[in-house]
């Protein structure tokens, strides 16, 4: 046949044969390499005459070649002179269902080409295998794409790039797939590779995750060999991944352009972490609500005074109204103090409501002052209803406090209430509370001291646990709320007892501008 | 001593304080605000009639025990008592204690009005009884000892002659004794002198404790 006289022409052994291992073609490579002629090996089955061995068996790679209808690898095999001898082989899966084998004796291979074909294999076995999501990029438009800025003068590309989200959004639409693994495919929503190979990647990157994505390129301009990050990903079907990223440029890819990115999906551990991050808040809420309810009276109290004022305001300015020549000075005086005890009014319902809202803390860096004096604000109608004494002591320039505001001053509240509820109860003679704040190293020590009654016999460290009260109703959660919330944090607190009398409960805030 | 009442608000809530200022002018009555018990004894007339106007709640000395300090305080004026929400067990305190009127805020005007009408009145049936007081105890201290003993028995409803009999006077004697003393005292007839005796009698505890 006239194929076969073209096969005997190719360098690599060509053999075809069934499913069944029974050889159908052997062209005149083959016969070299293996010492067998076309009519002594067609008809017979393949795996036997050369007793062809592979780690994982003939039957495996079968299973590969029927699902993927390839299988390229190595494989040991003995020719008819008995040399055992290895060669490279690539099948490929006909409709037929004939195999075409490829095959090449690595001894005839330069020792150079045998590492850099070992290196490639091992490579595309890691890129095959793993269970993260790989993907080849060809980078190389891109790249010209930051030659031209360069070119054109700009110097501050980091700048360059926040300040034009459509050059990013160009760049995304530049980097083509060359190459993606099984892993990407189940990950991102593609049936096969052909939903990603040759396409741009700007679909996998929401807006919200495209600063990492020029982290990347300023990665690879500053010839950092690798980047990695958390960051939010897009898959086809517009599924949120939350995933580890991962960039390299392999020097072996590097003439080429290519890149080469790791995905790994942590959606569950960020969905695990947030569960305990609400299942926290929802905690801290419960308290904060449960210590509104200890505030009931002051506030009720708190509320009625611009409330009576307003009252009585209105009825005033009335009777300045109805003289036969009204005063209008009086009225003008009486409005602007109504409109003054509306606000005061609203001010203290604005401070319980921020309070009894559930809501997902929120990280920002705060001044402490501000924090504490709005802490103060919520505190001073009930000190007042209790006639404590209170007053605010913070060192001059202290840092700035990365915190949720709402729990930091939960804490405050709680160890307020404590102080003044041990301090009512022990008719203690003129009680006072003080917060002191003060720095040192990267923390910042918030300390809330009173001069009541002291901690009790107990011990300061079972006053943290859950469940532990000395307050007669008392729920006991306060506390060991305030330790999570501390902690979550990263800062501790501890009780002690002053030595002049009266408790000490102190913790800390790591200072910080920003994430 | 000015004789037009002042009402005293001690509250610490300015705002309070000002809106009730600007109720009193509107119906003609002068008042003074303190922010506390102390700037109140430190700042007030002792000799100004009117009125007191307490919150319960006050920094330092709060309203209710204030109330009960008064008299050693030497503060006789009629207390009007302000309380807020949860107060009222405390506010029943305040009335058994004198209190003329207590009122939960938030109130009406119309109610502190009413209140302090009251107040006005009651410290000005007082004034006007410690006056009469004042001036039957300042003639009675122009009396001779023997011109009070003769009173004394006079008002017990003695005659001359039995006086005379128990002091081992004359009679004549003790009619001159008399004569003087019912010319001090400003009075003509027996049932004056002794309705005069009464006043001087059922005040005579309180000043004796002074």
């Amino acid at each position: 046949m006239q194929e076969d006289d073209i096969l005997d022409l190719v360098g690599d052994a060509v053999i075809v044969f069934a499913g069944s291992g029974e050889i159908r073609l052997w062209n005149a490579s083959a016969a070299r390499l293996y010492g067998l002629t076309a009519d002594q090996a067609i008809g017979r089955n393949l795996h036997d005459l050369l007793s062809g061995h592979h780690l994982f068996g003939i039957a495996a790679l079968m299973e590969i070649l029927a699902a993927k209808g390839r299988w390229e690898g190595e494989m040991r095999r003995t020719a008819a002179d008995g040399r055992v001898i290895t060669v490279e082989l690539v099948w490929t899966l006909r409709p037929s269902g004939e195999i075409v084998e490829v095959g090449r004796d690595l001894a005839e291979l330069s020792q150079l080409e045998q590492d850099t074909r070992a290196a490639a294999h091992r490579y595309r076995n890691i890129f095959q295998a793993m269970a993260a999501s790989f993907w080849e990029l060809d980078f190389s438009a891109v790249r010209r794409m930051i030659g031209g800025l360069l070119a054109s003068g700009i110097t501050d590309l980091r700048t360059y790039f926040e300040e034009h989200p459509e050059w990013i959004d160009a760049a995304l639409k530049s980097t083509r797939v060359v190459d993606v693994n099984d892993a990407t495919l189940r990950l991102f929503g593609a049936s096969s590779r052909d939903d990603l190979l040759d396409r741009d990647i700007a679909f996998a990157w929401p807006m919200e995750s495209r600063g990492l994505y020029a982290e990347a390129l300023m990665a690879a301009v500053e010839r950092r060999d690798k980047l990695a990050s958390e960051t939010v990903l897009t898959a086809l079907d517009g599924r949120r991944i939350e995933a580890l990223f991962t960039v390299c440029w392999p020097t072996e890819h590097q003439a080429r352009g290519n890149v080469l990115v790791g995905v790994i999906d942590v959606t569950e551990r960020v969905a695990a972490q947030a569960q305990l991050e609400q299942t926290r808040a929802d905690f801290a809420h419960a308290s904060r609500v449960a210590t509104l309810g200890e505030l009931t009276a002051s506030i009720a109290h708190e509320v009625n005074q611009p409330l009576t004022a307003i009252a009585i305001g209105g009825e005033t300015a009335l009777r300045w109204l109805s003289r036969p020549a009204p005063d209008l000075g009086e009225v003008r005086d009486l409005a602007s103090r109504i409109v003054a005890d509306a606000q005061r009014a609203a001010d203290i319902i604005s401070r319980i409501r921020d309070m009894a809202r559930n809501r997902a803390p929120v990280h920002a860096p705060l001044s402490v002052a501000g924090v504490m004096d709005e802490a103060m604000a919520f505190m001073a109608g009930e000190l007042r209803y209790r006639n404590i004494m209170m007053h605010l002591d913070l060192d001059a320039g202290l840092p700035q406090v990365l915190c949720d505001r709402i729990q930091i001053q939960q804490v405050i509240a709680n160890l307020v209430i404590n102080a003044s509820q041990a301090m009512t109860e022990a008719a203690t003679v003129r009680p006072k509370v003080w917060i002191t704040g003060a720095t040192s190293g990267s923390l910042v020590t918030i300390a809330v001291s009173d001069n009541g009654p002291g901690l009790p016999d107990s011990g300061a460290e079972r006053l943290f646990q859950g469940f532990v009260s000395t307050k007669r109703g008392g729920l006991g959660i306060g506390l060991s709320i305030c330790r999570s919330i501390v902690e979550a944090h990263g800062g501790s607190i501890t009780a002690r007892n002053r030595p002049d009398g009266g408790a000490c409960f102190e913790f800390t805030l790591r200072a910080g501008a920003a994430a | 001593m000015n004789d037009r009442p002042v009402i005293h608000i001690v509250d610490d809530d300015v705002s309070l304080q000002r809106v009730l200022e600007s109720l009193f002018r509107s119906v003609g009555l002068a008042c003074r605000s303190f922010a506390d018990v102390q700037e109140f004894l430190e700042g007030h007339d002792a000799d100004q009639p009117g009125c007191l106007i307490l919150d319960v709640r006050l920094p330092g000395v709060n309203g209710l025990d204030f109330q009960s300090q008064m008299e050693r305080h030497g503060v006789s004026l009629p207390v009007i008592m302000m309380t807020g929400y949860g107060d009222i067990p405390i506010s029943v305190r305040a009335m058994k204690a004198g209190a003329v009127d207590f009122l939960a805020k938030p109130f009406r005007d119309q109610d502190m009005l009413d209140a302090v009408a009251v107040a006005i009145r009651r410290d000005r049936e007082v004034r006007a009884a410690n006056d009469e007081n004042a001036h039957a105890q300042s003639l009675f201290a122009t009396l001779t000892p023997r011109e009070r003993q003769v009173m004394e028995h006079v008002i017990a409803g003695r005659l001359n002659k039995q006086i005379a009999g128990d002091l081992g006077l004359s009679e004549i004697t003790i009619k001159i004794h008399r004569g003087s003393m019912m010319r001090k005292m400003g009075v003509r007839t027996l049932p004056d002198l002794v309705r005069l005796g009464e006043t001087l009698k059922v005040l005579q505890p309180a000043s004796a404790s002074r």
